[in-house]
Formats: C-alpha cells, structure tokens, sequence
C-alpha cells in the first residue's frame, strides 16, 4: 500500500495492480509493463517464485524487477538477486530511494 | 555498522554500494552501505545517503579508536542489473563516483575495489582487519 501511495504521488507512472504473484505474471505477461515491483510475500505464489517465472517467459524476461523485501533480509535478499531481480529496496519504504532506483532502471 | 571485536559484517549490493573503513592498527572498522549518492535525512533514513553514511561511519571509527590518518577504505557493489541493460545504470554509477569522491574528500585511500559489473555481490566484511569476501549473485 506504501508503494502505491509513493508511486500515485510521483505522478509519471501508468500504473498496474496484481493481487498475488501468479496475477503478476499473468498480468506482466499481457501488459509488458517497463518494469515490475515484486513484493516478496505474497499469497497463492510468493516473490522469489513469481521472480523467477517472470524471467522464464519470452515476454517478460527483459522486464526489471525490484524487489521489496523486509529489513534484515539479507538471505532472502541474496534468493532474490538469485531468481533474476535488478535490484531490492527494504522496507519501510523510502519515496526518494524507490523513485531513484525506479528511474534508474526505466531511463 | 562498526567494531572494536571480531565480528564479520554480511549484506546484499546491488546498485548500493558499501563503503568499508578499518584501522588495523587499532583493529577497529565499519561498513556503510548507502543506496543513493547524496541527499537529506534524518534518523537512521539519513544513512541511506552516501553524503551521510559515509561521514558518519568515520565518525565512528574514530569513537571507537581509530585514527583518520590510518584508515583505509574498501568499496564494493554498484552494479547495472537488468536483462536487457548493455550500458551502465547512472544511479550505481553515480553511487561508485560518490564514495570514491567521499573518501577522497576524507583523505581515506581507497586500497581495493571491486564495482560494477552486471551481477550483484554479496559482501562479507571482518571490520578489524580489513578482510573482505565477495561473492557474485
């Protein structure tokens, strides 16, 4: 919910919403958004998961992926980068930091 | 995160960079590990900054013993990770350029680095002598 207020206030982001991580490559799959923001928990299919069949579709496999995972996190962090992510930010979620690493993969 | 004792510092970069300090002599160090090169904060959200993070981790260095004329420093990460990505990511650029630019301005010398690239690194530093362990992700 915090990304999303982040993302609404940045104001240049057509956004996209998937409810679990099984949507989220349903929907990546359909839309071939500029880049997908993967929460690591998730329900039905989890992050790292989700990650990972991102990267195994022709469609979505050049699509940058953050992920936002929890403070302390380094093993679940080094299984991200591991499943194919860009880059991870932590929560609680900073606005500047999430914007930079955004653009910074987008521009 | 700094030590007077033994202990070993572990975290995840990708774009991040972590700047390592350590006095061998006193056998006292730190790691900082900031995400973005320059910025306004405060609290702990301010180490995210390198500006910040990078004073501050001298700062406790020294509190705990170090001399700034022994320091030496370390850096690691700043990496352009994306499939489709050929050139540099400027936010990992400019994060390398930023703790090069902050030790300098310290008057740390930076004896080893190991930035860039395309993959991400997972940083193993041992604070009280400088030891550092990479390993690419």
């Amino acid at each position: 919910m915090t990304e999303r207020m982040i993302l609404q206030r940045a104001g240049s982001f057509e956004l996209l919403y998937a409810r679990n991580g099984r949507e989220a490559v349903s929907v990546a799959r359909e839309a071939r958004p500029d880049l997908i923001l993967l929460d690591v928990v998730m329900p039905e299919m989890g992050g790292f998961d989700a990650c990972q069949a991102l990267r195994d579709e022709a469609a979505t496999h050049e699509i940058p992926i953050i992920l936002v995972t929890t403070r302390g996190d380094a093993e679940h962090v080094e299984t991200g980068f591991a499943s194919g992510c860009s880059d991870y930010v932590t929560k609680p979620l900073n606005g500047v930091e999430l914007i930079a690493k955004i653009r910074s993969l987008i521009e | 995160m700094t030590s007077r004792t033994k202990v070993r510092i572990v975290t995840i970069l990708g774009s991040c960079v972590a700047a390592c300090l350590w006095d061998e002599e006193a056998g006292v160090g730190g790691l900082c590990h900031f995400v973005l090169p320059r910025g306004l904060g405060f609290g702990s959200s301010a180490l995210r900054f390198g500006n910040l993070a990078v004073p501050e981790l001298i700062q406790r260095t020294v509190s705990l013993g170090a001399k700034p004329e022994r320091l030496r420093g370390k850096l690691f990460g700043g990496a352009s990770i994306a499939p489709a990505l050929q050139s540099v990511n400027p936010l990992a650029r400019r994060n390398v350029d930023a703790a090069r630019a902050l030790l300098a301005e310290a008057g740390v010398a930076v004896v080893a680095a190991d930035v860039g690239g395309h993959r991400g690194r997972k940083l193993v530093f041992h604070p009280d002598d400088g030891t550092a362990w990479v390993k690419l992700i």
